[in-house]
């Protein structure tokens, strides 16, 4: 068996190239491993790649990772994005914003407009040579200037500029975003190969693995290798993952074991899993609150580079530097039709300079101070660099420019502290700008949100 | 862990009864101050009584006549201000127009703005005498005759629609249905809830649900508040106080609110800090009811209001932030600075509680101790190492 989603998939992929597996051996890999996912019929020259956050991705021969441009419709602003077969993304650059983002009106002129890129520029499409037949999810559409284009369960794919090696997720990632955050690229994959019953969802630390309806599940440290140590008064707080008897005994990292004669419980990685009674949180923690249980990852997202801690803050768990002192990351999407991101240094600044500092530089820097790095320190993943940045452009430089500063960069953009901040916990640069920040603004780095899933139930909740 | 919520609710009952119950034997004179504690009585139960707040809205009094507060105008919002600040008259730049604006709101300075901004014009407003004096700027209650009330946040934003009947004003009392901003104050020492002379009321966020009626808009006495010690460490504040003829007054303390919208979709830090707050509550069983007043600090407060509901959101009610911080800045009356600017505004707050069964965390629970200290970061680290 193939997969344990669907055995169907099975007799497909026996005839068609799977993905990851060395299908290509002319072709870019990626150093991170591809977490298990279900294979799924391809088209000629596409491949499946790990990346470090975001789980196993479809990419191009030469390892670009591939996106789409779903529509998002937040808040009636107006449709943003593109529809299945209707590829809108062209080489004409948009010079006038399309008044998405009220309380402003369209048609103001863009910033930087006579540098501004295309779309294209910025997303190239993935087009299909002329004799590129469907397959599978996979079909062609027709671009407006004719050009056939591929597309994956109907939405156009492009890459991205912004990717540079193998397994790169530089664009818009998975991790969710808040709030009318506009219409973001999202890079396409395979599903992971799960039990039915299960999910796997992407957040800062990692792939964690969830129920179907998106509860957490945990592991015990008592339980042995595929043993069950969890009594009845156990069980009272955790709750046995059940798997049919007809599931199968072991599949890759999972399998089966008979806790009782005809119960059958889930394993991953031979451990037993299971959920917390009574959970209310979505992909929640609080089972990991207790000693000796663990919330699963398939694949942990890098470690935090050596000196960055997690600290509790009011609304959860905050990542802050080895002083206490939160950390921040940019976000900008612009007006325009094309939604053009504008929270990358190779991109224009004045976005985030009017929200940092009014427009002033040393303003900026000074509230929204960098995160540096020492010269010892080295760069631990590719999601975690240290990059050297001229902080009175924003602009990444070669090391010694001038004004160039050597500073830690996640998703290969700037991360930062604010002023403000005097306390370890502290986040008062949450939300910092446009709609909350998610337009064009700071939020702080969350690994652990306590309230977000029950910021909009007013209806009496608590917590739990 | 609907269980163990369900099992504290349970023993928060049980608890309070067995804890009301012992309390006699403890002191004589409690006992003989309050009536025998039955299982789920409301009311002081072991010398403390706790409450969770279902209700606030800023202290903004309301004329029949708005002409009187504000014969001019109520104040302009980001879009009219945005149209006289930059007219289409030719080509408009996102640098020259939207981000100048946002720069502005994000980062004020004293510039002028060519734009008018109202104040509340007149004498009557409530609140609280927070300095027991009675200066040129304090109003008198229209109700009481109480002179020397000390409310500049009243002034600056009497005359803006969203504090007046607009969203703002109608959404804050929701505030605190929020799981983020649940608010318990817990008196303790208490011998009587008509006079007694030396009481605390420690301020806590809570875990847990506020409970309603069948139609969800009226709450009810009578619910359980886990305390949460972990994640709401800064909202744990201790006031001494006095209760006279049922009314509580405390000392003034600064204290930390949290204050997350409603709409606010991410939960940072969007909390503020209020200077010399004090409580003015008339407290019965199962109910208190009254002022929280004090000095908003003016940073936490603007850019709270900023954080959770952006320009479109403030576009609803009038409130454009520019203006609105030049104003605050001008009537703030507290805490100068080295420059000798005021750092904090006078305010007050309406405020509603309920009452509810507080139960402190840490009790064991389902045969499990939830210690609440591993991280999620730990989970993540624990994952690394097995891989």
């Amino acid at each position: 068996m193939l997969n344990l989603r669907c055995a169907t998939h099975f007799a497909a992929a026996a005839v068609v190239m799977f993905a990851g597996a060395g299908a290509y051996a002319q072709t870019q890999k990626s150093k991170v491993p591809v977490e298990a996912f279900i294979a799924e019929l391809m088209p000629a020259g596409v491949q499946v790649l790990g990346t470090e956050v975001d789980g196993p991705v479809f990419a191009t021969a030469a390892g670009h990772t591939l996106y789409v441009w779903p529509e998002n419709d937040q808040n009636d602003q107006g449709v943003r994005g593109e529809r299945e077969g209707k590829p809108t993304c062209t080489d004409k650059v948009t010079r006038v914003t399309a008044g998405f983002h009220e309380p402003y009106p369209p048609n103001l002129i863009e910033v930087d407009v006579n540098t501004r890129p295309s779309c294209t520029s910025m997303w190239p499409p993935f087009l299909a040579d002329a004799g590129a037949k469907p397959v599978g999810k996979w079909t062609i559409v027709e671009r407006p200037d004719g050009a056939k284009q591929w597309a994956y369960d109907g939405l156009a794919a492009y890459t991205s500029v912004l990717d540079r090696e193998p397994g790169d997720v530089f664009d818009s990632g998975k991790l969710h975003a808040g709030g009318d955050s506009g219409a973001k690229r999202k890079p396409i994959g395979p599903e992971a190969d799960v039990p039915a019953q299960f999910e796997v969802v992407t957040l800062p630390l990692g792939r964690m693995l969830t129920d179907i309806k998106g509860f957490s599940v945990y592991v015990w440290d008592r339980d042995g290798a595929n043993k069950s140590n969890c009594d009845a008064a156990c069980q009272e707080t955790f709750a046995p993952m059940l798997a049919h008897a007809s599931a199968p005994k072991v599949h890759g990292d999972w399998g089966v074991i008979e806790r009782s004669p005809g119960v059958f419980q889930w394993t991953y990685r031979k451990k037993p899993l299971y959920s917390l009674v009574g959970e209310e949180q979505r992909a929640a923690f609080h089972g990991s609150d207790i000693p000796g249980w663990h919330n699963v990852f398939t694949q942990p997202a890098p470690a935090f580079p050596k000196g960055f801690a997690v600290q509790d803050a009011p609304g959860g768990q905050v990542l802050a530097n080895a002083e206490g002192r939160t950390i921040y990351i940019y976000t900008c999407i612009d007006d325009t039709l094309d939604q053009q991101i504008c929270d990358h240094p190779s991109l224009n600044q004045k976005y985030r300079l009017a929200i940092c500092g009014g427009g002033d530089p040393k303003r900026c820097v000074t509230q929204f101070p960098y995160v540096t790095a020492n010269a010892n320190e080295r760069s631990t993943s590719r999601i975690w660099q240290i990059k050297t940045i001229d902080t009175s452009t924003g602009k990444y430089v070669e090391e010694g420019a001038p004004n160039a500063t050597r500073i830690w960069t996640y998703r290969d953009r700037p991360v930062y502290y604010f002023f403000k901040d005097t306390n370890p916990g502290d986040s008062y640069g949450d939300s910092w700008g446009e709609n909350n920040g998610w337009i064009n603004g700071f939020h702080a780095f969350f690994t652990r949100e306590e309230y977000r899933k029950q910021y909009m139930d007013t209806s009496g909740s608590g917590r739990r | 862990m609907k269980h163990i919520i369900l099992s504290t609710q349970v023993s928060a009952f049980a608890v309070a009864a067995s804890l009301a119950l012992t309390a006699g034997s403890a002191s004589a004179q409690q006992a003989a101050a309050q009536p025998a504690a039955k299982e789920g009585a409301l009311g002081v139960q072991n010398r403390s009584i706790g409450y969770v707040m279902v209700f606030e809205n800023r202290s903004i009094y309301q004329a029949k006549d708005a002409k009187t507060q504000c014969p001019v105008a109520l104040n302009d919002g980001p879009p009219e201000q945005f149209k006289k600040l930059y007219p289409e008259n030719g080509e408009r730049t996102v640098e020259g127009t939207r981000l100048a604006w946002e720069g502005e709101l994000w980062n004020p300075t004293k510039k002028e703005l060519d734009v008018p901004y109202y104040e509340v014009q007149g004498k009557v407003g409530r609140g609280m005498n927070l300095d027991g004096k009675v200066g040129p700027n304090d109003y008198v209650d229209p109700d009481t005759g109480e002179k020397g009330i000390d409310n500049q946040i009243y002034r600056t934003v009497g005359c803006t629609f969203n504090y007046r009947d607009g969203q703002t004003s109608t959404l804050t009392p929701q505030w605190r249905r929020a799981a983020y901003n649940i608010f318990v104050i817990e008196l303790t020492d208490v011998d009587s809830l008509q006079n007694d002379d030396d009481v605390t009321v420690t301020t806590y966020r809570g875990n847990d649900r506020l409970i309603t009626d069948a139609t969800g808009n009226e709450y009810l006495p009578g619910g359980s508040q886990t305390l949460d010690t972990r994640w709401g460490k800064r909202y744990i504040t201790a006031f001494k106080g006095k209760i006279k003829d049922g009314v509580l007054t405390t000392e003034a303390k600064d204290l930390i609110m949290p204050a997350a919208s409603v709409y606010a979709p991410r939960d940072g830090a969007p909390d503020i800090l209020y200077r010399d707050m004090r409580f003015q509550l008339n407290l019965t069983d199962t109910q208190a009811n009254g002022y929280m007043g004090g000095y908003a600090d003016v940073w936490t407060w603007y850019y709270h209001s900023h954080k959770t509901r952006d320009s479109r959101h403030q576009a609803y009610g009038g409130t454009a932030g520019p203006t609105l911080y030049r104003a605050l800045m001008k009537n703030a009356d507290a805490f100068p600075d080295a420059n000798g600017q005021n750092t904090a505004i006078s305010t007050a707050l309406d405020v509603k509680f309920v009452h509810v069964f507080v139960q402190h965390p840490g009790a064991q629970v389902a045969g499990m101790v939830n210690h609440g200290t591993q991280s999620a970061e730990a989970a993540a680290t624990e994952a690394r190492t097995r891989e």
